[in-house]
């Protein structure tokens, strides 16, 4: 079992210039959060409220504009540390590469020999129900499946902390519910810390231990809601109680926020 | 998109200080290379040399000639290929490959046809040319909606009246466009032809300087030439981006 | 039948430019403009003579080598301008300047740099080829999408890997493009080259030919010329086409 990373955030904020003309988008402001070892934290907010901004801060694709971050007492600004997956929305696989090659993309010339990359990738293909793709293309498989493959590539690098960007939202209900547990388990298996970013309440309330709710722009927390589900964890959790009173209260700040969003 | 524009500057700033360098040092000979400011000085007496500024003329206005003749024929060819699908079927492969031909060899044969002087330059410069107002105004009329051509036909015009009251303004911006591009083909063509085998012109006058070994000279006409050239096509660039804003 | 129909057309329109070219030497006379069957004629004769020969070895050799340094430079700068926006920014503006020179006014400035030479003819052709490559290549690049590029940066590639294993296999498409404008290009730039000053190679042979008023070599070669490079790039775009498919 791979070691635990811990997150911080102190009083991050970010200003994006506007292109082309004068003046400036605040995207976020005075962020702070601490993301334990081995936690499950998801991010919920208003469309356009800087979630994704906030999680290229923590992949170390962009710089803060003001404030720390640092991930295993190491400070991230600006370039991607090692031990860190990132999953995006947008179908990530390459269309030139076969899936198998796909995985093992990022394993390449790390001075890994054959057989350690045949074995991940092997691995990594098994653990997401991949094996019998390995010699396909992209542009054979669904958009779930093309998720996976994203999924897999990650995985193969053994990252202390998974960093996931609406990672679902292209995909039907159905598919979602299905890739949840998928990633439930890889969480469970990996004791790797994960970051969520969703739209979607109940995906939140049903997979992490915390949910952070942001506010409209300029982002920030307003709440954070602690789920107390147990580490095993399955899809009895949405006939639990509990799950309703969760997404009840998620809602209720969110709402507000939502509207602001919204221009009302 | 600031820090870029002062690596240009910089850039050009450092090659230009490495020709005079090179060139007052005496490293390279002047008849191979002469630095900037010997340039300059050769670009204005050649501009004050009524001579050169009469072949600067009669290259511009050829080039002017051209693009006009290009323009009127390949708005025609454009309408006429997209009017008959199966012609344009036909043509398409030979269209894609139009610029890929040396169309250069066919000079000396336009010679032999149409005897020395500016007329086998002129039908160069349009073979050139001509080919990039047809393609703009293939793809503009392609890009036409279709509610267009039913307008037409609601409002009872007859073909040539669809054509030229509906069809063409719509994709003028295509058009514009392509001829903006046949400028440079049409300069292209215009210049090189000169510069081979003609007796008249800013071209023959650069090749004529360098087979006289007048090294100092030639590079200021190229000079005075490039200025031009870079110039208009500055200016074509602004007209097709504002028509491109303009329509979008 | 659709594509036996294509042929057809195809076949249509080359006897019509043939006819024309019959015509056109009616009216002008056979002696000005030899019609197709005496250039025809004229093209075996030429093709037996060791002279030719010689001349179609000079200027192979010159484009080969014009036509691999165009596109291995243009693709070089194509990906530093496309993959480093700052490079690109700062420099690419340089390569659209060369592209729209006549670039016919630059050929005697090579000659005095390269001397007279198969160098000079080489350097003209590289000086064709190579800016559309790299800008070709460089706009490809640009058009790789956002999360290919963050998906690279999360995987912590090298600026060298990033290069090579991202953005050229993405841009491949493009590359084969770019490798057609190549290809015409450096054939341009060697012909007019050896058409200016060299004292072999088909440019010269054809100025050699107007100089005498050979009209028949000077149709002949033209025609090679022209079915050379027609043919080239029609095959460079039916390959792109079927890879796109």
């Amino acid at each position: 079992m791979a070691a635990s990373a811990s997150v911080v955030l102190d009083g991050v904020g970010h200003v994006f210039p506007v292109a082309g003309g004068r003046g400036a988008v605040r995207a976020l402001e005075q962020v702070s959060l601490t993301i334990a070892g081995g936690e499950f934290f998801a991010i919920i907010g208003p469309s356009g409220c800087g979630k994704s901004t906030l999680l290229d801060i923590l992949a170390g694709l962009l710089a803060p504009g003001e404030g720390r971050v640092t991930f295993d007492g190491a400070e991230i600004r600006g370039t991607v540390p090692d031990g860190i997956g990132v999953v995006f929305q947008d179908d990530a696989s390459f269309p030139w590469l076969s899936v198998w090659d796909n995985v093992a993309f990022g394993l390449r010339g790390r001075g890994l020999d054959k057989s350690e990359i045949a074995g991940r990738v092997g691995a990594a293909l098994d653990f997401m129900g991949l094996k019998e793709f390995a010699r396909h293309r992209p542009a054979q498989l669904s958009g779930g499946m093309r998720q996976r493959v994203c999924i897999a590539r990650t995985l193969v690098l053994r990252p202390r902390l998974f960093l996931l960007d609406e990672p679902f939202a292209a995909l039907d209900q159905q598919t979602r519910l299905l890739m949840g547990y998928e990633l439930l388990r890889l969480w469970r298996e990996t004791g790797a810390t994960v970051v969520l970013v969703t739209h979607s309440l109940d995906e939140a309330a049903m997979l992490a231990d915390r949910i952070g709710v942001m506010s409209s722009r300029p982002g920030r927390f307003i709440e954070t809601v602690a789920t107390e589900w147990p580490r095993e964890r399955s899809s009895q959790i949405l006939t639990d109680p509990r799950f309703g009173d969760v997404t009840s209260r998620l809602w209720e700040k969110l709402r507000a926020e939502s509207l602001r969003a919204m221009g009302r | 998109m600031i820090r870029a524009r002062w690596i240009q500057l910089g850039t050009a700033v450092v090659a230009v200080g490495a020709l005079e360098l090179i060139c007052r040092l005496g490293w390279v000979r002047p008849t191979t290379l002469v630095p900037l400011s010997a340039m300059v000085q050769a670009a204005i007496a050649a501009a004050q040399d009524p001579d050169t500024l009469a072949d600067f003329g009669l290259t511009l206005s050829t080039v002017a000639i051209v693009v006009a003749i290009a323009a009127v024929l390949g708005v025609v060819g454009g309408v006429a290929l997209h009017a008959v699908p199966r012609w344009r079927r036909a043509a398409e492969p030979f269209i894609a490959t139009y610029y890929a031909l040396p169309l250069f060899a066919l000079y000396p044969l336009l010679v032999v046809v149409l005897g020395v002087g500016t007329t086998p330059i002129i039908a160069t410069g349009v073979l050139y040319a001509m080919m990039s107002v047809a393609m703009a105004t293939l793809a503009g009329l392609d890009r036409i909606p279709a509610v267009y051509r039913k307008a037409a036909r609601v409002n009872r015009l007859g073909r040539v009246a669809t054509v030229t009251r509906i069809l063409v303004p719509a994709c003028a911006p295509d058009i514009a466009g392509g001829i903006a591009l046949s400028v440079s083909y049409a300069f292209v063509a215009v210049i090189a032809s000169e510069f081979l085998l003609a007796s008249h012109g800013i071209g023959h006058a650069i090749a004529d300087a360098y087979e006289t070994f007048q090294t100092q000279r030639m590079y200021g006409l190229m000079l005075g030439l490039g200025v031009c050239v870079v110039a208009i096509n500055l200016g074509m660039a602004r007209v097709r981006a504002h028509l491109t804003t303009g329509a979008a | 039948m659709k594509r036996a129909q294509t042929w057809l057309d195809g076949a249509a329109v080359i006897v019509a430019i043939l006819l024309a070219w019959q015509f056109l030497s009616l009216i002008v006379g056979a002696h000005v403009l030899p019609p197709p069957r005496a250039t025809a004629g004229r093209l075996v004769t030429l093709v037996g003579e060791p002279r030719f020969l010689a001349d179609l070895a000079s200027t192979a050799e010159a484009y080969v080598i014009a036509l691999a340094i165009g596109m291995a430079g243009g693709l070089v700068l194509g990906v530093a301008f496309g993959g480093w926006r700052l490079i690109g920014d700062s420099f690419e503006p340089f390569m659209h300047l060369l592209v729209a020179t006549p670039k016919v006014t630059l050929y005697p400035v090579i000659l005095l740099l390269f001397g007279l030479g198969d160098s000079a003819k080489i350097a003209f052709g590289v000086l064709h080829a190579l800016p559309p490559v790299a800008i070709m290549t460089a706009n490809a690049i640009r058009t790789v999408r956002p999360v290919h590029r963050k998906t690279a940066l999360t995987l912590r590639l090298s600026p060298t890997a990033y290069a090579t294993r991202l953005l050229v296999p993405a841009v491949l498409p493009d590359i084969l493009g770019a490798f057609r404008v190549c290809f015409a290009q450096a054939l341009l730039g060697v012909l007019v080259g050896e058409m200016f000053a060299s004292t072999r190679g088909l440019g010269h042979l054809l100025m050699a030919s107007i100089g005498v008023d050979d009209n028949p070599t000077i149709l002949a070669i033209v025609a090679i010329v022209f079915v050379f490079a027609g043919g080239g790039s029609a095959a460079l775009l039916a390959a792109a086409s079927r890879r796109k498919s």
